[in-house]
């Protein structure tokens, strides 16, 4: 394993990745993948030498015939394009964010491109919720934590993927900063402690079924804090 | 401009059976020749070149398409979007960053994610080529990287790599299995299969980060 690198950066096994670059990720662990690349330029080179090996097999791999009229179709097409210029739209993507400087371009887009404005909702215990999407159960939303604050010992029912986009928080002995991806699935416990240095920190997280709080009087105030 | 092709898979059945898998013949890359083709797609808008591009990678583009479930027609109308993409952002490719197939196998993979959320109720529609340029992932940031040369690296461990491996990398990438499915699908055990696609991953990307002059 190349221990270094696994060091320098959190993320997701590799398999993930291969999910990733095949195009089987659910859209909320594809946004954090490609949230990741942006910040951690290791992962957008694992990402491109994971497409140029895509691509080496789509050159070489057995086709499917297509259908009698397919070039035809395709050379008409190309006549009758739309007199819109594409660059027209692109320019959507250069345009200035939101003034959040700590969210990461796919992230900007993706608001954008969905028309989702950020809504924080404060949860107490200094915590602050913006949900983004819910896509088949697998939430996608912003999490906002006081420096210093405690999350209280919790489980998941399904698996729980968070990308550090600001700040930064300690799981026991392994630390978390800007641009580490940090996967737990239901086996894991765990209490991440926001490191105090006085930064909010900010994570975005994509979660398949519910936290599970191992605290019985959390378990309680759970669905009062639309956690 | 079949004879190209620097590897040919032909896939002789499914490939759980000992025995049964697919052939390889190491072959010359097609990098140069896409890049011709691109570059008289800028020049001159040629018609001709892509045609040629479309009668080599439409059967790919729409196989990689079924495997992931889609319909016959509805994979040629996605292979339409791509081929079209390829027209008209064809002065976007950089052969200098990578094989015309890496830029390719990213459009396919965006043009098909964006075809399925238009087609998801649940979920908002959106314009599609801003979709699919958004997810694509950035390059690092030296960009003076030749990455024409990586790609070629890439190329030449692909065509080294034993049978099984490059079995394996198939039914990640083009078939777009899971791990747990490549091993229910072979038979092989789930650490088998992570092994077999992780090695020659690591192998891949070392070898592009030799081309960055990062240390190993």
């Amino acid at each position: 394993m190349n221990m270094q690198a696994q060091n320098d950066m959190h993320s997701v096994d590799e398999e993930w990745l291969a999910s990733y670059a095949a195009g089987s990720l659910s859209r909320a662990k594809r946004l954090l993948i490609s949230c990741q690349a942006s910040m951690k330029p290791e992962l957008a080179s694992r990402l491109s030498a994971m497409d140029a090996v895509g691509g080496a097999i789509l050159e070489s791999a057995q086709g499917e015939a297509v259908s009698d009229g397919f070039m035809e179709k395709l050379l008409s097409n190309i006549d009758h394009l739309p007199t819109r210029a594409n660059d027209e739209i692109e320019l959507l993507e250069d345009q200035p964010g939101e003034s959040e400087t700590w969210s990461p371009a796919p992230l900007k887009e993706f608001l954008a491109r969905n028309n989702i404005g950020l809504n924080w909702k404060k949860l107490g215990f200094g915590v602050s919720r913006a949900t983004i999407a819910n896509d088949n159960g697998e939430e996608l939303y912003l999490l906002k934590a006081k420096p210093g604050l405690k999350i209280p010992d919790h489980t998941h029912q399904g698996e729980e993927w968070a990308l550090v986009l600001q700040g930064g928080y300690h799981v026991g002995e392994t630390a978390y900063g800007p641009g580490d991806l940090h996967r737990e699935d239901e086996n894991c416990t765990h209490m991440p402690v926001v490191d105090n240095d006085g930064e909010d920190c900010i994570t975005l997280v994509a979660l398949e079924g519910e936290l599970k709080f191992t605290n019985p009087i959390m378990r309680m105030l759970k669905p009062v804090l639309g956690i | 401009m079949r004879d190209q092709m620097r590897l040919e898979m032909v896939n002789e059945g499914r490939f759980d059976r000992p025995g049964v898998s697919a052939t390889i013949k190491a072959m010359p890359g097609r990098k140069n020749v896409d890049a011709a083709l691109i570059a008289r797609i800028v020049q001159s808008s040629d018609r001709l070149a892509l045609r040629d591009i479309a009668s080599h990678y439409a059967p790919r583009l729409k196989s990689w398409l079924m495997y992931r479930g889609a319909q016959s027609s509805t994979a040629e109308d996605v292979v339409q979007d791509v081929i079209i993409l390829v027209w008209t952002k064809a002065h976007q490719f950089d052969p200098a960053k990578g094989a015309f197939s890496s830029w390719l196998f990213r459009m396919v993979r965006n043009c098909w994610i964006d075809h399925k959320r238009k087609h998801d109720r649940l979920q908002p529609t959106e314009p599609d080529i801003v979709a699919t340029m958004a997810d694509a992932p950035v390059d690092g940031a030296d960009a003076a990287m030749d990455q024409s040369e990586a790609a070629q690296a890439v190329q030449a461990e692909l065509a080294k790599l034993p049978l099984d491996q490059k079995q394996m990398l198939h039914l990640a990438f083009f078939e777009g299995l899971s791990h747990s499915e490549i091993a229910e699908r072979t038979g092989l055990a789930l650490g088998t299969v992570k092994g077999r696609i992780r090695a020659p991953l690591k192998k891949l990307k070392s070898r592009l980060q030799n081309f960055r002059g990062v240390d190993q």
